[in-house]
């Protein structure tokens, strides 16, 4: 997949917020490949390396010196715990279906806890995860509230850097509108589900904005109590809090020479980095990604054949059935029109015969009862 | 920023999808069908608009991004204005303005108006007073 449009300068905002106290340079690292599938990888492995090693105890199941009855007794040969006056005694001991069992497979202390991942791949990752910030869809699909903020990426100038009370800086966030995020993540406070409760993760809650600084200089305690809010060193980026769960676009807020140290860090497409040995950047395969601007370039558009007649597939709407549909049936059969004709004048002459048969049955019959009456009162006569 | 790049990588990872019974949907704003499609997108396309119920509860939303700003000056680059016309003057308004920005919206985009202000005329159910029946409605008619 490929980079986002290289911009020349990005707007540094003064502490005060709206205001432009200049512009830098966009780092070549926003101009890397972003590549959600190596971010989702790295971060997977990456995830792994913090985890503390548990198990269940090596003797668990074990404590007792249970050993099979055998053959001939009429019960599964499982080992039994051995002695009497006890309800125990008797009972199947050591294997995973028994009650007071080991279970299966116990864990183990020396699982493979911990992932190697290949330094070019997480500088890779990193690399991908940063240019992803810079694309206000990709952050506003991560889940932040950007809506109102000036400019993405955020870059703030060095005196956020000196502040060292929380007050300050959470009017620093509201000068640059990115509280919306913050209030977010307080809204979102919830009781975790489960016995995590327990093991000092009571509460979940979204992520904030990531504060990345060149030199702390009291901002690490100005910032880390607001919630959600996280800080990184530009020297120490971490995928994890570049891409949270694996999912680009975070919201950074980038300090003035924490930004300006991206190119020394991570070169950009033309010389390699200054900080990092024998680093050169990931570069896109195609470095126009705009496909119908592709599609429109005159070169494309200079060996394409000129398009012809639109064909409709069915120039009607609806297909008709032309066994119910007359109209169709004639456009397909114009005979068809000619039987119908002829049908219709011999339905209407057997109709007309049948009428005049009929009112001739009738005057017959009451020609036929006149008679009768004329002979029954001749009778009585 | 290419349309087609942001598509790929929000199609099947962002924070508006709802996969749900069944059905994938998703509650970005700009989608006028709430669909997961590149052509509905409100993130990947440059050009989207949403068309929304206004916060006072008469006419609706209808923000557009411009052209002119910069994606990526997220704040100014969308423009908003509140059509309070109704629904056939309504119809009009967001004709007009998708003839010359995304002609190939306008149907979905006038369902949407539609649904919204059908949704904005429905009066508020008001309870029948009580028939008064037996000692009450004696009471009543002395009173």
């Amino acid at each position: 997949m490929q980079s986002a449009a290289a911009r020349p300068v990005v707007s540094v905002f003064a502490e005060s917020g709206n205001s432009v106290a200049g512009t830098v340079k966009l780092p070549g690292v926003f101009t890397a490949p972003i590549r959600a599938d190596v971010v989702r990888i790295t971060h997977t492995n990456m995830n792994k390396n913090k985890r503390q090693a548990y198990s269940v105890s090596v003797k668990a199941g074990h404590q007792t010196s249970a050993e099979s009855w055998g053959t001939g007794r009429a019960v599964a040969r499982i080992p039994r715990v051995s002695g009497g006056g006890t309800h125990r005694a008797g009972q199947a001991a050591f294997g995973n279906m028994c009650r007071g069992g080991r279970m299966f497979a116990p864990t183990k202390t020396w699982r493979k806890w911990h992932v190697k991942t290949n330094q070019n791949q997480k500088r890779y990752a990193t690399a991908s995860a940063i240019a992803a910030s810079a694309l206000p869809s990709l952050v506003l699909a991560r889940g932040h509230k950007i809506e109102k903020v000036n400019e993405v990426p955020l870059v703030v100038s060095n005196g956020i850097e000196s502040l060292s009370k929380t007050k300050e800086a959470v009017a620093l966030l509201k000068a640059v509108h990115a509280y919306g995020d913050v209030e977010k993540v307080i809204n979102s406070k919830k009781l975790r589900a489960g016995v995590g409760k327990m093991r000092n993760r009571r509460h979940r809650q979204r992520r904030g904005p990531l504060v990345i600084y060149n030199q702390d200089s009291g901002i690490v305690k100005a910032f880390r109590n607001i919630p959600g809010v996280e800080l990184a060193s530009v020297d120490a980026l971490n995928l994890l809090q570049l891409a949270p769960g694996g999912h680009v676009g975070r919201f950074v807020i980038w300090t003035q020479a924490a930004f300006e140290k991206l190119d020394a860090l991570f070169g950009d497409s033309t010389k390699g980095s200054e900080l990092k040995k024998n680093y050169q950047l990931p570069f896109p395969l195609i470095s126009q990604p705009d496909l119908p601007r592709l599609i429109n370039s005159d070169e494309i558009q200079a060996v394409v054949r000129v398009a012809g007649q639109a064909v409709a597939k069915r120039p009607f709407g609806q297909r008709k059935n032309p066994l119910r549909n007359r109209g169709v049936l004639v456009r397909l059969n114009p005979y068809a029109q000619t039987l119908r004709r002829r049908e219709l004048l011999v339905e209407e002459s057997r109709k007309e015969g049948k009428k005049a048969r009929s009112a001739k049955v009738a005057s017959k019959r009451n020609a036929n009862k006149e008679y009768k009456a004329a002979l029954l009162s001749q009778d009585t006569a | 920023m290419s349309s087609d790049l942001i598509w790929l990588l929000t199609r099947d990872q962002s924070s508006f999808l709802v996969k749900r019974n069944g059905i994938q949907l998703t509650r970005e704003p700009g989608n006028l069908l709430n669909l997961n499609s590149l052509k509905y997108s409100g993130l990947a396309q440059r050009k989207s608009i949403h068309i929304g119920a206004a916060e006072s509860g008469k006419g609706v939303t209808v923000v557009t991004q411009k052209t002119s700003v910069p994606f990526h000056k997220v704040a100014k680059a969308s423009h908003s204005t509140t059509i309070s016309k109704g629904t056939r003057g309504g119809h009009k308004s967001i004709k007009n303005i998708l003839h010359t920005y995304r002609p190939d919206l306008e149907k979905a985009a006038l369902a949407r108006l539609s649904r919204v202000s059908e949704s904005q005329s429905k009066k508020p159910l008001v309870q029948k007073p009580k028939k008064l029946r037996g000692v009450r409605a004696r009471k009543a008619a002395t009173a």
